[in-house]
Order: structure tokens, then C-alpha cells, then sequence
């Protein structure tokens, strides 16, 4: 009876961007991303990246609620770069990673 | 919780491919990443699949939605699928030859005895979207039976979706990793202390045969991969040495140790016959990277507004 409607998967909520930020109140350099739509897919491999990077003191998601299809990401740096700098860096070395394997994959299924 | 990984390049190897199976290893990546891959295959790679249907006649012994459940669940080949749009994005009302592939299911009993309703009776309706058809290579697959004089007769539309949305989109009947098995033998007092019976029963402790005994009766790992870490062959050698030197067993004492290497990835993918096994694979890896590039462009608007 209260179950979410099934277009809630795939559109946005209303006035709601896909990315939202917002900075953390009492700590510097440090904020909270909301990512819409997306789930624990992304979630823990943007956070195992981002604690890869020393410059990032604090990294954290968490899915609110599992019928909301949000995640949230929160970001602490020690200054030298933003909290948006941290995200930006670590979705790229995940895009390449994933290129790279998709590469070799591919390679590799073609000539079996 | 995993620990951070910071080690080798990230790396892929295929182990064996079959028309419906393919088996990898991924190494050099912390478990979350073999984690996104698993959970896209499983729920974000997109099919083909009956998804709309149009009852028009049913005089057999199923009722309606019991056969519409059905037809959306046979798998549909969907190696085309970029071809199509999702339903949601499409510009039409309704379907078009963008979005969707019309089948009809006509058949009527009427030589008596029963007769099978299988999804080689789906006909398409229009001479484009041929390369949607079920996958039933390996036999047809049933989907009712009609006695005499029973009938059916309906039309459904092939739609393309994911598995989030319902489970009949999955590419994947299973899409499973587990950590490299590494074991370790102490050859050295396999040989000195224990006797070849006791070699033996070690060797046959193992339910599913990742041991052998060679000629010179001494243990040998031969299926590594078939370990399923249920450390039965640690708990025998723990229960040999303890019957003999009757002492409590630090780990490390033991002859026989399995432990899991946790930056190797073994991959068991079996597709439903939608997709080939290597492009379930491949293009979960597009997704993956779609969704990163994504939210990656969306970030930058967001330091101007500051």
C-alpha cells in the first residue's frame, strides 16, 4: 500500500539536483555530497577511494533509507584540497581503473 | 571492514568461457570494486523482456496474469539492445519500433489430446525487431498447456529494462565472487610426523577434492580453486596432532592452514541467455563508468554556486 512508486528508480526527485552539496557547519574543509539515485553500488568504492588519498581526513557514506534512492558521502580534507577536489580525484582514478580493466577484458574475450 | 588497498595495478584474467558461463579473476583492486561490478551485472545491465501483454482470448486452465508472469520471465536475446531505447526515454506515447518488439501468441487446440504452449509459438508481429527473439536454443520453453478446444491469443511487448526494476531484466541467473583460497601445507611434518594413513584422511576431509595423494603418498593441492573454505582439512590435522601430543593448538602449529587472499577476485558469472557472458562483463563495465563520468560532470557546477 505504501510502497514507492517505480519511477522514483529513475527520475529525480522534484527541484532536486543529481549532486547536492552541502558544507559541513562546524568543521572545516569538510561537507556532505548528496548523490541521487545512485546506492551502495557507487557509494563504497567512491569512499574506498577517497581513503586512499592522504590529503582526505575523513570519508563516509551511507544509504539513508534503503526505499530513498540517495546516498550520501561526507568529506573531510586537511585543507590542501576541497572536499570537491577529493570527489572529482577519486571518480577519475575509479574511471580509470575501470577503463583499464574493461580494456583488458575485452582484449582478452576477442582473442579466446 | 575491508581495508584500505593500496597494492599492484588492477588486473583481469579470464579463466574459461562457455556460450552461458564465464569464470575471471580480477585482482589488484580493493573489494568494493569487485563488489560494484557483481551488483551491476546482477541489477543494472539492461535486457530485453515481455513487459506489457494484451490478453485477448484465454479459455486455458491459467489465469491471465499467471501467463503474462511467464512471459516475462523467458529470456529474450538481447545482444541488440542498444538499439532500443528504455520506454521511459523514448519520445512515443504508447510503443513504437524504438522502444518496443511485438509478439503474438495465437494457438487453439484442436486435435485434441494436450498440446504445448512453447515460446516458439511467439510470432513477431512486424518484420522489424527480429534479432528479439526468445533464447531457447537449447529447447523450447514451455509456458502452458491447452486441452481440446482451449485457446489463447495474445499479443505482449518486448521492453527494455533493468533488474532493479524486476528481476526478469537480469542478464545473470548467478554473478558471484569469493577470495582466492591460499593454503598452506607443512610438507616438512606432513612427511616426519605424520603416518600415510593420517595423510590420507587429511586428503579425504576435503568435500570437494582440492586435495590428492601423488605417488610418494604426500599431500598435494590440486583444485585450489574448488575450496570453499570450509576448513575441514584444518580441523582434521588440528585433530590428528591433538591425538597425539594431547595439547591445546596455537593456529600456526597446525600442519594444514587456509587463509584468503583478499586482493584476488574469483568471478562465476552464468548469463540467462540474454547476453553473452563476456558482454555481461563489458558492459557492466560501460555503466560503471557512465555513472562515474556523471556524477563527475555534475560536481563542477556545484563550486560556482558557493
Amino acid at each position: 500500500m505504501n510502497a514507492p512508486e517505480l519511477h522514483e528508480l529513475f527520475t529525480l526527485p522534484q527541484g532536486k539536483n543529481k549532486v547536492e552539496y552541502e558544507e559541513d557547519s562546524r568543521i572545516e574543509f569538510a561537507g556532505t555530497f548528496t548523490v541521487h539515485l545512485e546506492d551502495h553500488t557507487l557509494g563504497n568504492i567512491i569512499r574506498m577511494q577517497l581513503l586512499q588519498d592522504d590529503r582526505v581526513r575523513f570519508a563516509g557514506y551511507k544509504a539513508p533509507h534503503p526505499l530513498e534512492q540517495r546516498i550520501q558521502v561526507k568529506i573531510q580534507t586537511d585543507g590542501q584540497i576541497s572536499p570537491h577536489e577529493a570527489l572529482m580525484n577519486s571518480l577519475e582514478s575509479l574511471k580509470i581503473t575501470f577503463k583499464g580493466l574493461q580494456d583488458q577484458f575485452e582484449k582478452q574475450a576477442k582473442s579466446i | 571492514m575491508s581495508e584500505v588497498y593500496r597494492g599492484r595495478a588492477p588486473n583481469i584474467e579470464i579463466n574459461k568461457i562457455t556460450r552461458e558461463k564465464i569464470k575471471f579473476t580480477l585482482s589488484g583492486v580493493d573489494s568494493s570494486v569487485a563488489n560494484s561490478l557483481r551488483r551491476v551485472m546482477i541489477a543494472e545491465v539492461p535486457t530485453m523482456a515481455i513487459d506489457v501483454v494484451h490478453i485477448h482470448t484465454n479459455t486455458s486452465s491459467l489465469h491471465d496474469e499467471f501467463i503474462a508472469h511467464r512471459l516475462g520471465l523467458i529470456p529474450l536475446i538481447s545482444e541488440n539492445q542498444d538499439n532500443y531505447d528504455f520506454p521511459r526515454d523514448c519520445k512515443c506515447t504508447g510503443h513504437c519500433e524504438h522502444c518496443a518488439v511485438q509478439f503474438r501468441l495465437k494457438v487453439k487446440n484442436q486435435e485434441g489430446g494436450v498440446l504445448d504452449v512453447t515460446s516458439r509459438d511467439l510470432r513477431h508481429l512486424s518484420q522489424q525487431g527480429n534479432d528479439v527473439r526468445p533464447a531457447d536454443s537449447d529447447g523450447p520453453i514451455l509456458i502452458l498447456k491447452l486441452r481440446k478446444n482451449q485457446e489463447i491469443d495474445i499479443t505482449c511487448n518486448a521492453r527494455k529494462g533493468i533488474g532493479k526494476e524486476h528481476a526478469k531484466w537480469s542478464p545473470v541467473a548467478t554473478a558471484v565472487f569469493k577470495y582466492t583460497p591460499d593454503i598452506y601445507l607443512n610438507q616438512q611434518r606432513l612427511e616426519s610426523q605424520f603416518t600415510a594413513e593420517e595423510r590420507k584422511e587429511i586428503v579425504n576431509s576435503c568435500p570437494v577434492g582440492v586435495y590428492k595423494l601423488n605417488e610418494e603418498s604426500n599431500i598435494e593441492v590440486v583444485k585450489l580453486n574448488k575450496c570453499m573454505f570450509c576448513e575441514e582439512c584444518m580441523r582434521k590435522g588440528e585433530m590428528i596432532i591433538t591425538r597425539s601430543a594431547s595439547a591445546l593448538l596455537n593456529v600456526h602449529d597446525n600442519v594444514v592452514r587456509v587463509s584468503q587472499l583478499k586482493d584476488r577476485f574469483i568471478f562465476k558469472v552464468e548469463s540467462s541467455g540474454a547476453l553473452k557472458p563476456e558482454s555481461i562483463v563489458s558492459k557492466a563495465f560501460t555503466i560503471l563508468t557512465k555513472k562515474l563520468d556523471d556524477i563527475k560532470q555534475l560536481i563542477p557546477p556545484l563550486i560556482n554556486t558557493r
